[in-house]
């Protein structure tokens, strides 16, 4: 993969990690830890380094809350849930994603048929 | 659910492990201190000292997961201003003074050794607006330099430069804080 390709992808997941993880945030409550290896499970593969900076904005701007759950066999794990704010917020990052996506794939289509 | 839980952190990490995490967090904590507010600060390195220390993997590889602690900061301060690197300063100003004395002390042993070959002689000189003296004879040799007012304002001075300098000020300034803001990294 060339630098270009790496920069171009790693923007889109940049632009892409907010909504993602307020999605993932509200569908189940999680820790910063299970949050990365959901999304690598779903084929995305983001580095802790990426993720706990968008969570500490999230919390920061009052998007999710958080709490610590004790666990019997290592230290109290800190979890994220949704707050409403934090589901208007992704409301409305899903309906931008949705339009530049489908603007995106719209442009792709009938220049690519152009191209052809 | 609010947030009405102890922040308090017990680690599964070994004494090792965790004295290298600490290490991390202060880096991170010092690249930070360029950017955010210390209330952040202290929030983010408590955030992430949780989080290291409950993930299920080595810290090596935790620690690699979160890249550099420059890179990592830089994400964290992705909307911060640029602010003064007090600590930095500090350091700087320290270092500055040991710098001061190491030469002021080299030059004065370096004159004490010139008399010294002449002996009996005794010698003046100034270093830094500071009077300086050497002497040697028969009965003894010695240093000495004059308690003036350049004795305590030329350490000061440079202490100050070293200080202001190191903690960047001029990022106070209201129209120097939003230039160079960090940029976001490309990796992920």
């Amino acid at each position: 993969m060339s630098r270009i390709q790496a920069q171009q992808n790693a923007q889109v997941i940049r632009a892409a990690l907010p909504l993602l993880t307020l999605t993932l945030i509200g569908n189940r409550e999680s820790y910063g830890y299970e949050i990365v290896e959901r999304l690598s499970d779903l084929g995305l593969s983001v580095s802790t380094g990426l993720v706990y900076p968008v969570l500490s904005r999230l919390e920061r701007d009052a998007l999710v809350t958080t709490w610590s759950v004790a666990s019997s066999n290592g230290p109290p794990r800190k979890y994220f849930a949704l707050t409403p704010a934090g589901r208007d917020a992704r409301n409305s990052a899903l309906d931008q994603w949705q339009l530049v996506s489908s603007a995106v794939a719209h442009t792709l289509t009938t220049e690519g048929e152009n191209n052809a | 659910m609010p947030d009405t839980s102890s922040p308090t952190t017990f680690s599964h990490r070994s004494l090792l492990d965790r004295f290298r995490m600490d290490a991390f967090l202060l880096r991170v904590d010092w690249h930070l201190e360029g950017s955010l507010p210390g209330s952040d600060r202290k929030a983010i390195i408590e955030s992430l000292r949780q989080e290291l220390a409950t993930e299920p993997r080595e810290l090596s590889q935790a620690l690699d997961g979160l890249g550099s602690p420059r890179s990592l900061a830089r994400r964290y301060a992705d909307e911060g201003v640029r602010r003064p690197l007090w600590s930095l300063g500090v350091v700087i100003g320290g270092l500055a003074l040991s710098i001061y004395w190491a030469v002021f002390l080299t030059y004065t042993a370096g004159m004490l050794a010139a008399v010294d070959s002449f002996a009996p002689a005794t010698a003046h000189s100034h270093f830094l607006s500071i009077q300086v003296r050497a002497f040697s004879s028969a009965d003894g040799f010695g240093i000495g330099w004059t308690g003036g007012w350049a004795w305590l304002v030329v350490p000061l001075i440079i202490v100050a430069v070293g200080f202001l300098a190191g903690a960047r000020l001029w990022r106070a300034l209201p129209a120097l804080r939003h230039e160079g803001t960090s940029r976001p990294s490309d990796d992920f």
